[in-house]
């Protein structure tokens, strides 16, 4: 079923914010804050006490199924083709964290209606949040995305490395916005990605997660950015 | 229901505190394939090798995982196929329901007689 799921509209700056307080949550239950590479599997099976499965998605869902979170179980699932992807399976074990986060609460007050999946082939169908990669666009998963960067990358941590590896000069070049709107790798944005990572400890963050990142935060800066001087 | 080799595993994992991923990782094996095992998903049970490694990082019971994996350990089946009268023995303690538990407490009060007399 392809219905997307009808949420309330969320600022990135509100979903930064539920990022930061479960990670907060996480220090407390821990009982020392946590540190990059942001341990996504104990927050998800440890403190939200949340079902994890590795399982064959694709055969069962659809080819363009990585992940899918049955509600009423508290059950994860991510699919198995992401196993030796260590960033892609941190990100969506994280985006699946963001709908169960964000949009949980929303459907458990019936204000969303989610279509119905089977776990195992021959389990009652119960509601279930099944992530399409073909969906990326709907803003329920954009949510959960932006929700999965702010927790894997918190904004302090990757603000502190960008500080410790370039100094008070924010790392600058030509076109950045240019090449995004187009959607082209930008190998000056790829190594200053990369070197964050290594810096940082981001270990469970893929390369482009991180160039993401790193222009939402606007951590680079475009030097034919007429506002640049402004800023 | 009784609780399966999956259930069991998945019981002291998450009481012992310990991840999926990091499970498998310190086993050796693919988090799908433990996944699966987990939930009951999976047609055929871990090696004993596997369940060896499961037991010592769960600090779990080995015999009881073989024994719910529905496997006889390589040294018990040699114990079996070395005398002829330990099938018989075995058919006679369970027809007379003796346990293991149960057989085990005799061997070690008759041991316990025969260090006081």
């Amino acid at each position: 079923m392809n219905v997307p799921l009808k949420v309330p509209y969320l600022e990135a700056r509100a979903i930064e914010s539920a990022a930061t307080e479960l990670l907060r949550r996480y220090a407390k239950w821990k009982g020392t804050p946590p540190r990059p590479p942001i341990p996504i599997d104990d927050i998800v099976e440890g403190l939200l006490k949340l079902s994890l499965s590795v399982d064959d998605l694709c055969a069962r869902l659809g080819s363009d199924v990585l992940g899918a979170t049955w509600l009423a179980e508290g059950h994860v699932v991510i699919d198995s083709s992401l196993e030796g992807n260590v960033g892609r399976f941190a990100f969506t074990l994280a985006h699946e964290t963001g709908h169960w986060q964000l949009h949980r609460p929303i459907i458990e007050m019936e204000k969303v209606t989610v279509p119905l999946f089977s776990r195992e082939p021959n389990d009652k169908a119960t509601p279930a949040i099944v992530c399409r990669t073909g969906k990326r666009r709907d803003p329920a998963e954009w949510q959960a995305d932006t929700f999965a960067a702010c927790l894997l990358m918190p904004a302090s941590d990757v603000r502190a490395t960008v500080k410790a590896a370039f100094g008070d000069e924010l790392p600058t070049t030509e076109g950045i916005e240019a090449r995004r709107k187009a959607g082209e790798l930008d190998p000056w944005l790829r190594g200053v990605a990369d070197h964050i990572i290594e810096q940082g400890n981001f270990e469970n963050v893929s390369n482009e997660a991180m160039r993401y990142r790193l222009l939402d935060l606007k951590l680079v800066v475009d030097a034919s950015n007429p506002q640049r001087k402004l800023l | 229901m009784p609780e399966t080799l999956g259930d069991r595993l998945k019981r002291v994992r998450t009481e012992r505190g310990l991840g999926l991923r990091e499970t498998a990782g310190k086993v050796g094996i693919s988090a799908t394939f433990l996944s699966r095992v987990e939930t009951n998903a999976e047609q055929s049970a871990p090696s004993e090798d596997v369940l060896r490694k499961l037991a010592k990082v769960l600090e779990d019971d080995f015999d009881a995982l073989m024994q719910l994996a529905g496997r006889v350990p390589k040294d018990v089946a040699a114990v079996i196929k070395g005398d002829p009268g330990m099938p018989e023995f075995l058919r006679t303690a369970r027809d007379q329901n003796m346990s293991g538990e149960k057989l085990l407490k005799m061997l070690e009060d008759s041991k316990k007689k025969k260090g006081r007399s």
